[in-house]
């Protein structure tokens, strides 16, 4: 059955809508529609003064609303709408972001220029295949400062690694972007709540990241980092010929970095055979104390349930009107069978609040310290 | 060893702060890095008061409360952000040099107020910081960072890597020595059992590092944290104080051999250095509260727990790389009979001294411990079985010799099994149980005997579960039927005379002195 994106785009953003005028809608599609149809389909039925942005996915998040059956196929276009009395919204977008990263991020911030409410929030969609998305979160940090959390995701193509795109317009016409910042700064008469959490250990001896730059790691323990990484997961260099295997060992094994917080974890994405390196998407900087990390369907699938609650919590004590996930896809693929389960997890969480998002390539998040930039996280967005 | 993120983030912090070729952006990396390291939300650098750089405070720029603020301070009201705990450091830590960047890192956090670690930590980033800054002006940029990367990359290896403190400041001395172009170099730090008094911890190339120079330099930062020019003309020294948990624990001390601008290079470099060795020896110290847990009182030897904790994270190594690994398993053969007739205090002192002998055997990379009781083991890494036998043969040797017991010679003997790692062990208990297995026969087959696992060993103990019901076992609360404690002149003193029956609580069936006039008779 041929898959029809343009419908699909108009019955998600005509539900999403239904009975309630909405003054921002978030659109995460599946990279197996075409994604020109799909928003074609969301402005037929969506007014010109509706702000309009999303991305690409690895797989989408939702709540039906009245089963609570989740989804989450990877084939599927999930369409979040926010309005309402209280909420303030708007939205810029900085292109090109890969020339100047923490210029980039310090532009996209200005989506908070127009906000003027007493709890507020930076929504940030990225590019998943950016690299150093650190770097983009840095310069955002730079202009906003401590007052104002962040929060967001990267798109994704699946587990192609080729094109992600990211969404910006109106009602009256969105355009498909690459390389790009879509921000939606946010303003609420309620608090804002965001939740993080993730669900991995440390497992075995620390290494040491001896030799590196930005995400590629070359030695650890003076040692090619692939052939120790290897050694460490019970493999050779063989695994590396096994595209699906050598995807499915990685989202087995990240690499977790020794913080006061806990250890913030990265995904090796590839391999370097001929230098013997490890890509990973974001920085592992050298002089860095490493793990292998390890995790289970039900730490997991807890970790969902904890980011989404720590949202609510956030809310002191004002029921949910609704949550926004950004969840790590390499926990979809992790989790496999069991998908389900976590989002029955972020059902619980919510507490019969509608949820909706995607399966990202990165997610975003700070509401303490400065860092916020995630890996094989789940993070959640409340509103009240 | 533990692993506190805060020893390791002064590297990646200096490999960062490094990379950029312009002041400004130096300063702006090193401010986002510290903040990131103690998760706090705002971070300013002043210099000559100027504000250098800032993070997280928005368009508001830095207020001057936030400049101001004393060091740990409670709290500093910040408009629109709340609340912030503050920790300031000094870029340069000598107020009486002239340094081309003086100035401070100033960080504030929201959530909570910060722990000596993060002080250490910070300071160090500090000084760092006005090195990189030093450095930049001065064009030694690239060769310097090189030089200290690659130094402290090999010190956090020691620390990750489980050496020895004793190693690990040797190692620090050695790479400061190298960083300042191999001129002497000593740590000296406060001895435990004279608190107030510095001894050496490790000298490098100082042959003539003696007392009288330990002296000079405790003289020396009792009044200055740091001072230069000490000593004579011909032989001046550089000094950093070492700083454990917010206090001074010691110094690093160089004899360096450059004059002028290139000494005033190398006090920096010492300064920075003085960092890490601080936030090493935070770190062994915070160990302090773990090594109680991990650690027998009595011998300070580890204890079954973390015993077993290594053996299993070393079997896993060995099993991968396809290395040897050996354990030995010690039982003393008349342990109880000491305890219950000398009293417990003598049975901890004896347990102490065959710690002692036994550590005193092994290589300096096995791992001895006590199990509990009268039980010890010996983990050999990288050992075959031949290892093991022979460790075993110079223990037995080692503990034919009296031990000194409250003022009197007590002589011991002890069983011990050992057993070979195979891929069949799947886990440390596996191992340990085959030595325990092994030991046990060769207590069956007499005192002070020692032997290596065979499989059917297992099987014997199955088939005499109960070693009160094998007639074959010997139990240290039965024999020996007599102890005999030794004199001076190694000559029978005491000779305590045990019911053969004797149970727990044994009874001492006839006690005698003898008499040295008249050895060759025994009362009833």
């Amino acid at each position: 059955m041929a898959i029809d994106a343009r419908r699909a785009g108009a019955e998600a953003a005509a539900e999403a809508q239904r009975d309630r005028p909405a003054m921002l809608l978030m659109v995460f599609s599946s990279i197996h529609y075409d994604c020109a149809d799909v928003l074609a389909g969301v402005c037929s039925v969506t007014s010109d003064d509706v702000l309009v942005v999303g991305g690409t996915s690895m797989g989408e998040i939702a709540s039906d609303g009245l089963g609570l059956e989740p989804i989450g196929v990877g084939s599927a276009v999930v369409v979040v709408a926010l309005g309402g009395r209280g909420f303030t919204v708007s939205t810029s977008v900085v292109r090109d972001a890969s020339a100047d990263r923490r210029g980039s991020g310090a532009a996209a911030a200005s989506a908070m220029e127009q906000i003027d409410a007493p709890h507020k929030a930076l929504l940030m969609i990225v590019d998943g295949l950016t690299r150093e998305q650190h770097e983009l979160v840095r310069g955002a940090y730079s202009m906003l400062g401590a007052s104002v959390p962040m929060v967001g995701g990267c798109s994704a193509d699946n587990v192609e690694y080729l094109l992600t795109n990211q969404f910006h317009g109106t009602g009256a016409g969105v355009e498909r972007l690459v390389d790009s910042i879509v921000a939606v700064g946010l303003g609420s008469s309620a608090p804002i709540g965001i939740g993080i959490a993730h669900g991995w250990a440390k497992q075995g001896d620390p290494m040491i990241v001896t030799s590196s730059d930005g995400g590629e790691v070359f030695l650890i323990d003076d040692e090619p980092a692939l052939d120790v990484y290897l050694r460490r997961i019970g493999a050779d260099r063989s695994l590396i010929d096994d595209g699906e295997a050598f995807r499915t060992a990685v989202f087995d094994h990240p690499l977790g970095m020794s913080r006061r917080s806990g250890e913030d974890i990265r995904v090796v994405h590839s391999a370097d055979r001929e230098r013997g390196s490890l890509l990973c998407l974001a920085d592992v900087p050298q002089g860095a104390l490493v793990w292998t990390m390890t995790t289970d369907s039900d730490a997991l699938v807890a970790a969902a349930g904890r980011s989404c609650e720590m949202a609510v919590d956030a809310l002191g004590g004002q029921p949910p009107l609704g949550v926004v996930v950004f969840d790590c896809g390499a926990r979809k693929l992790k989790l496999g069978d069991e998908l389900s389960a976590e989002q029955a997890a972020i059902a619980t969480a919510a507490a019969g609040a509608p949820f909706g998002g995607f399966y990202t390539f990165g997610e975003i998040a700070r509401t303490r310290g400065s860092r916020g930039m995630h890996h094989l996280t789940v993070v959640s967005l409340a509103l009240a | 060893m533990s692993y506190h993120w805060s020893i390791h983030q002064l590297t990646e912090y200096l490999v960062s702060v490094s990379k950029p070729e312009d002041p400004g952006a130096a300063v702006m990396v090193a401010l986002e890095r510290a903040i990131e390291a103690v998760d706090a939300e705002l971070g300013a650098v002043i210099i000559d008061g100027e504000v250098r750089g800032s993070v997280g405070f928005g368009q508001q720029g830095v207020p001057a409360a936030f400049i101001a603020a004393a060091r740990h301070h409670d709290g500093v009201e910040i408009p629109e952000i709340g609340t912030a705990h503050i920790l300031r450091a000094q870029l340069t830590d000598a107020p009486n040099r002239t340094s081309p960047s003086e100035g401070w890192l100033i960080v504030g956090r929201l959530s909570e107020e910060y722990a000596a670690e993060e002080d250490q930590m910070l300071r160090g980033m500090a000084i760092v910081l006005g090195l990189v800054l030093h450095n930049l002006q001065t064009l030694q940029a690239e060769r310097s960072r090189h030089q200290l990367v690659g130094t402290l990359l090999e010190i956090q290896r020691a620390i990750s890597a489980h050496r020895p403190l004793s190693e690990l400041l040797d190692a620090i001395t050695a790479g400061a020595s190298a960083l300042l172009g191999g001129c002497p170099m000593a740590l000296v730090l406060d001895d435990p059992l004279t608190p107030g008094t510095l001894t050496p911890a490790s000298v490098r190339d100082w042959p003539d590092f003696d007392q009288a120079t330990v002296a000079a330099v405790g003289q020396m930062i009792a009044i200055d944290r740091t001072a230069e020019n000490h000593g004579s003309e011909e032989q001046p020294m550089l000094a950093e104080r070492v700083i454990v948990g917010g206090e001074t624990a010691g110094c690093l001390v160089a004899q360096p051999d450059q004059r002028g601008a290139r000494r005033r290079g190398q006090g920096e470099m010492l300064t920075a250095f003085a960092q890490q060795v601080s936030l090493a020896l935070t770190d062994a110290r915070a160990l302090d509260a773990l090594r109680e847990a991990h650690h027998d009182a009595i011998t300070g030897l580890p204890n079954r727990r973390l015993f077993l904790e290594r053996l299993e994270q070393t079997r896993r190594a060995a099993l991968r790389s396809g290395q040897n690994l050996t354990v030995l398993f010690i039982d003393l053969d008349n342990f109880k009979a000491v305890n219950d007739t000398l009293g417990h205090q003598a049975g901890d002192e004896l347990l102490a001294e065959v710690a002692k002998r036994i550590t005193a055997c092994i290589r300096a990379d096995d791992t001895a411990a006590r199990l509990g009781g009268d039980e010890f083991s010996v983990l050999l890494d990288r050992a075959e079985l031949d290892v093991g036998t022979r460790l075993a043969g110079r223990i037995k040797n080692s503990l034919t010799e009296s031990v000194t017991i409250s003022g009197r010679a007590v002589r011991v003997s002890a069983s011990i099994g050992i057993a070979a790692l195979t891929p069949a062990h799947d886990d440390a208990g596996a191992l340990l149980s085959d030595a325990d297995a092994a030991m046990y026969c060769a207590k069956r087959s007499g005192r002070g005997r020692w032997v290596a696992f065979e499989p059917h060993m297992h099987d014997e103990i199955v088939n005499h579960p109960n070693p009160q019901t094998d007639p074959h076992r010997p139990r240290d609360d039965q024999t020996p039927t007599a102890l005999a404690f030794f004199g001076n002149d190694r000559e029978p003193e005491l000779i305590l005379e045990l019911d053969d029956a004797a149970s727990v609580g044994t009874d001492l069936k006839r006690c005698h002195r003898i008499d040295h006039a008249h050895r060759s008779s025994r009362a009833g």
